[in-house]
């Protein structure tokens, strides 16, 4: 995760997204991520990036760098 | 009826819900209307995204009226739990967390160190801190000097069904800490022990897989609840206290062929 400057042309690159390897093509900040993998409008998720927690009015000024750890995590039932 | 306060809201019922394992999400809801629960847990998951299904238990919890008390079930270190617990206030957008920081994967025994640190982290963000301890008076003291206004002690293991493992040291517990908010948490299995603990003068009591599981959950959970209210209802009024001999109920005074 690094702060947004001013990212090229997005390109492939290889995250790690809920513990598994993921090659996105049009990501360039958490919210592109969001939209390629397939949440729509409002995602009821909570985003962190490598261990940090990503508020969601943050999102679209997160830029992702090749090999960072992504968790989206949803509500679920819970004791 | 009597209400009470807990984290900052004033609450009628003494029963807190889990909402893991039940047979439907419709059942959860049945739960909740039979027992009057106004507490409900709930986690945090990896989902997929196609599934959505993370959606669509938000949208059921929004349609009850319960408060929402989001867990960090499965954290293994106190900088997991801070994380997740900061990701539940995102997405449920409330300052209350269930802290549980687990030690031992066979007993889910919680660590009582990682407990204290996320503890102190978490009330110094600002968090209503619910953490899920053992009975240990001494634990019990340090979250409460790290900030927390509650704790939860475990009755037995999470999922076991064996009641109050040690009600001398949850008495002791009660007995040391008037003025914290109490909750027995994990091990109920049964009504009785519901009501064993709200007789040792517990605040409340929280139970998820003795309802989720039961044969009919719905009436589990009311059942729970009257016997959360029996239990309440005694200790409010102050219980006999066990003698050694028998004592005549009734008068001795006027007894014929004497």
């Amino acid at each position: 995760m690094k702060e947004p400057t001013h990212p090229g042309p997005t390109r492939p690159m290889t995250l790690r997204v809920n513990g598994d390897v993921m090659m996105v093509e049009r990501t360039r900040f958490v919210s592109d991520l969001l939209v390629e993998l397939g949440y729509g409008e409002a995602p009821r998720v909570a985003v962190a990036v490598n261990g940090r927690m990503v508020r969601r009015q943050e999102y679209a000024a997160t830029a992702l760098a090749a090999d960072d750890r992504v968790e989206v995590l949803a509500p679920m039932a819970g004791g | 009826m009597t209400t009470w306060k807990l984290g900052g809201v004033s609450l009628t019922s003494r029963l807190l819900l889990g909402t893991s394992r039940y047979p439907s999400p419709a059942a959860i809801a049945q739960a909740v209307a039979r027992s009057g629960a106004e507490v409900v847990t709930v986690s945090l998951r990896r989902e997929s995204a196609r599934a959505q299904a993370g959606k669509r238990f938000y949208e059921l919890l929004r349609e009850l009226p319960v408060h929402i008390l989001p867990n960090t079930a499965g954290c293994r270190t106190a900088d997991e739990a801070v994380a997740t617990a900061m990701m539940a206030r995102e997405v449920f957008a409330t300052p209350w967390i269930k802290l549980e920081v687990i030690g031992d994967d066979f007993t889910l025994q919680p660590d009582p160190f990682g407990l204290v640190e996320a503890a102190g982290i978490l009330v110094r963000e600002g968090f209503e801190v619910f953490p899920y301890a053992t009975d240990d008076l001494i634990v019990a003291r340090r979250l409460i000097d790290a900030g927390c206004k509650i704790v939860m002690p475990w009755g037995a293991p999470i999922g076991s069904a064996r009641g109050l493992a040690n009600p001398e040291g949850l008495k002791a517990l009660r007995a040391r800490l008037p003025d914290t908010t109490l909750i027995v948490d994990a091990g109920l299995g049964r009504p009785s022990h519901a009501a064993q603990a709200m007789e040792l003068g517990f605040d409340g009591v929280l139970v998820n897989s003795a309802v989720a599981l039961a044969g009919d959950p719905a009436a589990m959970a009311e059942a729970f609840a009257a016997a959360v209210r029996a239990g309440r209802g005694g200790f409010e009024a102050g219980m006999l206290a066990p003698r050694e001999k028998a004592e005549a109920s009734t008068p001795v005074v006027g007894t014929a062929f004497r």
